[in-house]
């Protein structure tokens, strides 16, 4: 679910960023990929304010659906796609620049819609970069530690994600349980990095 | 006014081929989209026969000669009926037999469908053989306006 979020919300700013005409475009990047090198306590904490009971998001959340966002289900997605966005938002960026501006030009001339020119001519073209992005996306999302932890909290079949699994099974000495998770979750990181590797050098 | 909505079509220098599509796709890119597909494929593949390189449809612009480049470049500029086309230096890297050949055809079709072209060349051969009146510009300033024979004598 996060990954499917942080693809929607991640290629839109990516699209957004790549546009020069954006003012005031490299502020808005470092804002948005800031999470990438803040630490998960800091960025846990900025989501608990946004999102917490007491905020105006929160409050307006729980009136809806009558629960909280913080430590909820809810809440872990929420971690996880803050977590992977800006992975997704960098390689989406780096691949839609990366996509000729005359073809863009000319499809405009022959009367596409921006959203026509997105779906037929960049994103097709953009596509083993946009991939790649939601790739390391979901690698990020499915290991999410700290943030999780801040927002979410460590609820087993709730809000516990693999990352989480671990640690609990560490601290209560479940080894060979731990040691089978991290054997998943390297392998998968491997496998994305191997993959997303292969397509951008496809791509060159 | 949106560029989408402007109906003047564009051959860009580059040509500006789509790369992922089929010469059909490219030039039925710009087709009225209310028409079915079936019409819109016809008449992709009529502006392909009327630009000579029918015989391209269903390949990808990596495996054109530069000739059939330019042809589809033309084809779909043709096919979307604009009010105006634009030449933008297309033929710039094509050899003389090859645009000659290429720039009569253009005039048929100009003739023809009575479309207005604006033709940016830096050949005088070319404006002779596309255009009726020229406009003879120097750093980016108006210096002649008048027939093509007029603007070349000067």
């Amino acid at each position: 679910m996060a990954t499917i979020l942080a693809t929607a919300i991640g290629v839109g700013l990516g699209l957004l960023l790549s546009s020069k005409r954006l003012v005031g475009r490299d502020l808005i990047d470092a804002i948005a990929t800031a999470p990438l090198v803040m630490p998960p306590t800091v960025l846990g904490y900025y989501l608990l304010v946004v999102l917490g009971r007491r905020s105006l998001l929160g409050h307006a959340w729980e009136a809806m659906t009558g629960s909280s966002i913080v430590f909820t289900r809810t809440g872990a997605v929420v971690a996880a796609t803050i977590g992977s966005l800006p992975l997704v938002i960098k390689s989406s960026r780096a691949a839609l620049e990366g996509v000729d501006r005359a073809l863009i030009s000319a499809a405009r001339t022959l009367g596409a819609s921006p959203a026509r020119v997105f779906f037929t001519i960049q994103a097709p073209l953009a596509s083993r970069g946009l991939v790649a992005g939601v790739m390391l996306g979901f690698a990020r999302a499915l290991g999410d530690f700290g943030v999780t932890l801040m927002v979410a909290g460590d609820i087993p079949t709730e809000t516990q994600t693999a990352a989480l699994a671990i640690y609990d099974a560490i601290q209560s000495r479940r080894e060979a349980e731990a040691a089978g998770m991290v054997a998943v979750l390297t392998g998968i990181a491997v496998l994305a990095l191997y993959s997303v590797n292969k397509l951008t050098r496809r791509r060159e | 006014m949106p560029v989408h909505t402007r109906g003047i079509a564009l051959v860009f220098q580059s040509l500006a081929l789509f790369p992922h599509l089929t010469a059909i796709q490219n030039v039925e890119y710009g087709i009225d989209r209310s028409l079915s597909n079936g019409d819109r494929r016809q008449c992709a593949l009529q502006m392909l026969e009327r630009m000579k390189v029918p015989h391209v449809g269903d390949r990808r612009p990596a495996t054109f000669s530069g000739g059939e480049a330019q042809r589809v470049a033309l084809a779909r500029a043709f096919a979307i009926s604009p009010r105006l086309v634009l030449l933008d230096e297309p033929f710039s890297a094509m050899d003389r037999t090859l645009r000659q050949s290429l720039l009569a055809d253009v005039r048929a079709y100009a003739d023809e469908s009575k479309l207005p072209i604006l033709h940016v060349t830096h050949h005088r051969n070319e404006a002779r053989a596309v255009g009726d009146r020229a406009i003879l510009l120097d750093a980016g300033r108006i210096t002649g306006v008048g027939t093509v024979d007029e603007m070349i004598r000067m």
